[in-house]
């Protein structure tokens, strides 16, 4: 029992190395990093915090009642109140969906020379292939071994030797020297890029197919501070890699082709093969999460069957559901569709779409009747209010933001 | 719903209005973004004269340059801002693009003298961009 706990971490790096660490995060570290130093590190801050809490929560919602978070909306808000947030989510997934895919394809582009489009198919299969073949634990284990491998920013970082004074006053919010609409814009994508809506559909999902019980509560909450903290770190590598390589020869990130240079300095001779298996790495666990969490919350909508660790023949319509999620997103990049603007439009998106996934979220944090003594406390709660009020600044300003700072 | 609706609109208004730029802060805007790609191309260049990144990470590089540089030379040249501002600039671009295709070139055979060269003029041209944004008030 104590191994299977220990396991279970693996669920908490999966997330964080899918979830947090993915094309979204790899963009938006380095522009914030190229454009800005260190400025814009509070944003990750302020995010991470965010993102524990809210994973925390839905770790816990499921450990408890043995539910899904969308299955459970559906149960207690209606079919007809839960199908609206359901089909923006399903847009806004499908959008990001694309942009990890894309993100394989220009890191396989970046190893083989060969143009991203013509990736975009084999990619596609390539993912559901993994998903048709692989249990929930051994989607786990493989690509939580794998994304290891992203650390290699933050040893990069490590190598450079960092003003560690300015490293630190960035996580300290402060307003911006030159062209503000940018600068927010690119907060807000950061913060997008972090508190993804999917990460809680999976782990919420995964916490079921894992058979969480109220035994894993206290398992679940260092899950969450370990694996987003990993995630996070990450992501601080990232920008501290760019604001010392990108930054000072004026490289801004219009194109991945930009941040592609970022490791070539700390390590010489596998630096560009590194930075392209690390992007590979965590867009194909993205890409894994995302299409599962589609399928997941599509079957759990619909009240069909659903789970990874089933046969297809149990649940057919659950695989149906990634088989036709992989194949249309990887369609965008088929048809050439640039993934760094894709990345871009979908993390201003996620923004905007928070409310939708926070305020029934929120409710039944706090319904007593499902969760009894593990209810939201004052701290949760108080980090929810936070986050709900940021969501819902997220939501009014994401999308100007993105017509007048997306450049 | 109607506040929230209302706020977000006020919002993008208060938004867009910011983001009408003058034409010569536009044009700032657009040296910006060809002083970039002029400094990715020199920088992919001196990792490819090293050894440090494959040749056809540098053609591809070149070609994205190449579209993206073409697209600024055509929006600079739609600016209302006076010639004498403009015309060094357009030059400037035009001479990046044409140095990112002789690094392409240079590259795709192999011929690592001829990079440096193609690299020499980029670190020119980087710092005829500082002078131009200098004089331009930046």
């Amino acid at each position: 029992m104590k191994m299977k706990k220990a396991a279970t971490l693996a669920l908490g790096i999966l997330t964080s190395v899918g979830g947090f660490f993915d094309v979204g995060a790899i963009a938006t570290s380095s522009q914030a990093g190229a454009l800005y130093r260190y400025q814009l590190l509070w944003a990750l801050l302020f995010g991470t915090i965010l993102v524990v809490f809210l994973v925390e929560m839905s770790g816990r919602f499921s450990a408890v009642t043995r539910q899904a978070l969308p299955d459970a909306i559906r149960q207690h808000f209606g079919f007809t109140f839960w199908l609206g947030p359901f089909v923006v989510l399903t847009i806004i997934h499908f959008l990001t969906l694309g942009a990890e895919i894309g993100g394989i394809c220009f890191a396989l582009h970046l190893l083989t020379g060969i143009r991203v489009s013509a990736w975009a198919l084999p990619v596609a299969a390539l993912t559901w292939l993994f998903l048709w073949r692989a249990t929930f634990s051994s989607i786990e284990n493989s690509t939580s071994l794998l994304g290891l491998l992203t650390l290699a920013f933050v040893v990069a970082a490590w190598r450079y030797h960092p003003p560690l004074d300015q490293v630190l006053a960035g996580f300290l919010p402060t307003l911006p020297r030159q062209d503000p609409a940018r600068y927010w814009f690119i907060a807000v994508s950061l913060l997008g890029a972090i508190i993804s809506p999917y990460l809680f559909y999976f782990y919420s999902s995964g916490a079921v197919e894992d058979e969480w019980d109220e035994s894993y509560v206290g398992v679940n909450r260092g899950v969450a501070v370990i694996g987003m903290g990993f995630g996070s770190l990450i992501s601080v590598g990232a920008i501290v890699v760019a604001a010392l390589v990108l930054a000072p020869r004026g490289i801004q990130v219009d194109d991945y082709h930009q941040a592609a240079l970022m490791l070539t300095q700390a390590f010489p001779f596998w630096g560009f093969a590194l930075f392209a298996l690390s992007m590979g790495i965590a867009c194909l666990g993205a890409s894994v999460e995302l299409a599962l969490a589609m399928a997941y919350t599509t079957a759990q909508t619909f009240g069909w069957n659903w789970g990874e660790n089933l046969d297809p023949r149990e649940d057919a319509r659950f695989c149906l559901s990634y088989t036709a999620a992989i194949l249309a997103a990887a369609l965008l990049i088929q048809f050439g569709v640039d993934p760094l603007k894709l990345t871009l439009l979908s993390m201003a998106i996620n923004a905007a779409v928070l409310p939708f996934v926070a305020i029934p979220f929120l409710l039944l944090m706090n319904d007593r009747k499902l969760l009894g003594e593990h209810r939201n406390g004052w701290i949760s709660n108080l980090v929810a209010v936070v986050t709900l009020v940021a969501a819902i600044v997220l939501a009014i300003v994401s999308i100007p933001l993105m017509i007048a700072g997306g450049g | 719903m109607r506040n929230y609706t209302l706020a977000l609109a006020l919002a993008t208004s208060a938004l867009l209005a910011c983001q009408s730029k003058s034409p010569e802060e536009e044009i700032l805007q657009h040296s910006q973004t060809v002083s970039s790609w002029t400094a990715t191309l020199r920088f992919a260049g001196e990792q490819w004269i090293a050894n440090r990144v494959p040749a056809s990470f540098v053609q591809s590089t070149a070609e994205a340059a190449r579209e993206e540089l073409g697209k600024e030379i055509q929006e600079v040249s739609k600016s209302p801002v006076r010639p004498e501002l403009r015309s060094p600039l357009q030059k400037l671009m035009t001479d990046a693009r044409s140095a990112g295709n002789g690094l392409r070139k240079a590259v795709e055979a192999g011929d690592r003298a001829g990079a440096a060269r193609e690299v020499g003029r980029l670190v020119a041209l980087q710092g005829q961009l500082a002078t131009w944004k200098r004089g331009a008030g930046q």
